[in-house]
């Protein structure tokens, strides 16, 4: 019996305790109060002041950079373009630069061609001048030559034949004498 | 018995229940107006000067909303107009709950305000409150409740055991575990480091070689258990938020 008693009592204890202990987790009302009061004041803060600009800064960021890499795409093809053109202005330049020079080319070949050419015909005429000369000198030697020989020949006759011949009266048979003398130089 | 009789040990109440600074003001009202103050001050000062490349705060907070928005709402509730909606509501709830949580390591509090079951029960009702309407007003009240009662491609006459247990899973389990799992980590939490710095303090006797390593063991094993607290302060905002955006992305497309 008197340990029934102390059951009971320890029982009731025990109870009473846990009803204590389930109490102090269960919340109180000031706490709700608080916890929903400070939740909802935060959350209609950052809603209207703070998140807006946030997300306004980080739209605007995107947009940024979306441009500036349009931007560059824009400005990469462009410079791509300008780089074609002074290619194909290189390019020209070039074939330009290889038909002056081959123009010099033939202009230097035409003249040296016709220099060539005039330096020939002058060799030519100086080489005749010189021939033309060379064969009137012979002539006029052979001339002098013949005259002397018929001057000596007409000497050398009249010291045989003792007697001075007449130059001018003979004339005549001289000359047919040095032509006789020619005939017979040619026919050998 | 290694503790020195003379350590006072905390009690229950010491640890969760605090007195009144003024009436119906302790230290868990406190912790909740600075964590709202914090996160306020913390945003505002993120939106404030928009530098386009962003430096310190700013870029702390974008990287967080922009995580937030990415990881946790397109991802769990698609790109729609109405999950994007929930980007700013999202946010608070993960910094705010953060917040409150990281108290438990922050000197001198070393109390987090979600270990009251007050904190996590208002937000896990809000959360409860606003997947039902989200889903009545996406969805219209016949088709959300039906949709989530009857869930479609079962034979009918598992409804009479699949509605009921719908009907408990969602509108019961749903907030009743998003609350307790806060709830129940952040007291664990707050106890294990709490007990660690007991611990620490009745064995840091300097005189007696025994107690002495055990105190110093105790002490690394309290600033181990500081790091693991704020990753579980992280780690739980981040599954409330995430589980909020999974009810709610459910209530906008239906199940």
């Amino acid at each position: 019996m008197n340990l029934l008693a102390l059951i009971l009592a320890a029982e009731e204890g025990a109870e009473g305790h846990a009803k204590e202990g389930i109490n102090k987790i269960l919340p109180q009302g000031f706490e709700l109060f608080w916890g929903i009061l400070m939740f909802v004041l935060l959350f209609l803060l950052l809603w209207k002041f703070a998140f807006p600009a946030i997300k306004k800064g980080l739209e605007n960021r995107s947009a940024t950079i979306e441009a500036d890499l349009k931007r560059a795409e824009e400005a990469k093809l462009e410079a791509e373009e300008l780089l074609a053109d002074y290619r194909k202005q290189l390019a020209g330049a070039k074939e330009e630069a290889a038909k002056i020079i081959e123009e010099g080319r033939k202009t230097a070949d035409e003249l040296k061609k016709e220099i060539l050419a005039k330096a020939e015909a002058e060799a030519g005429e100086i080489v005749e001048a010189g021939r033309r000369d060379v064969e009137g000198a012979v002539a006029s030697a052979q001339a002098e030559m013949r005259r002397q020989i018929a001057d000596l020949s007409v000497d050398l006759a009249g010291r045989i034949l003792g007697r001075e011949l007449d130059v001018t009266g003979q004339q005549q048979s001289i000359d047919e004498f040095v032509a006789e003398l020619e005939s017979l130089e040619a026919g050998k | 018995m290694l503790l020195a009789h003379d350590i006072p040990i905390p009690t229950f109440e010491e640890l969760f229940e605090w007195p009144e600074i003024v009436p119906w003001v302790t230290k868990y009202v406190v912790i909740v107006i600075l964590a709202a103050v914090i996160a306020f001050v913390f945003w505002f000062a993120a939106g404030r000067r928009q530098a386009l490349v962003p430096k310190g705060v700013q870029s702390i907070g974008e990287s967080l909303y922009q995580f937030i928005r990415n990881d946790i709402v397109v991802d769990v509730m698609g790109e729609s107009k109405a999950a994007l909606k929930y980007v700013p509501y999202l946010t608070t709830l993960f910094s705010f709950i953060f917040l409150c949580n990281v108290f438990e390591i922050i000197p001198p509090f070393f109390f987090p305000a979600t270990s009251r079951l007050a904190l996590p029960l208002v937000l896990a009702l809000l959360t409860w409150f606003i997947f039902v309407i989200q889903g009545i007003v996406s969805q219209g009240v016949g088709h959300y409740f039906g949709g989530v009662l009857f869930p479609a491609g079962v034979p009918k006459p598992l409804y009479l055991l699949l509605t009921p247990i719908e009907f408990v899973s969602v509108f019961f389990v749903r907030p009743l575990t998003l609350m307790v799992r806060l709830f129940a980590n952040l007291v664990a939490g707050h106890t294990i480091v709490t007990l660690m710095i007991v611990f620490t303090a009745a064995n840091m006797d300097f005189a007696d070689p025994i107690r002495l390593p055990i105190g110093v063991v105790s002490l690394a094993g309290g600033v181990a258990m500081f790091g693991f607290e704020l990753f579980v302060s992280a780690i739980q905002a981040f599954v409330f938020t995430i589980l909020t955006a999974v009810y709610i992305g459910e209530s906008i497309h239906g199940h």
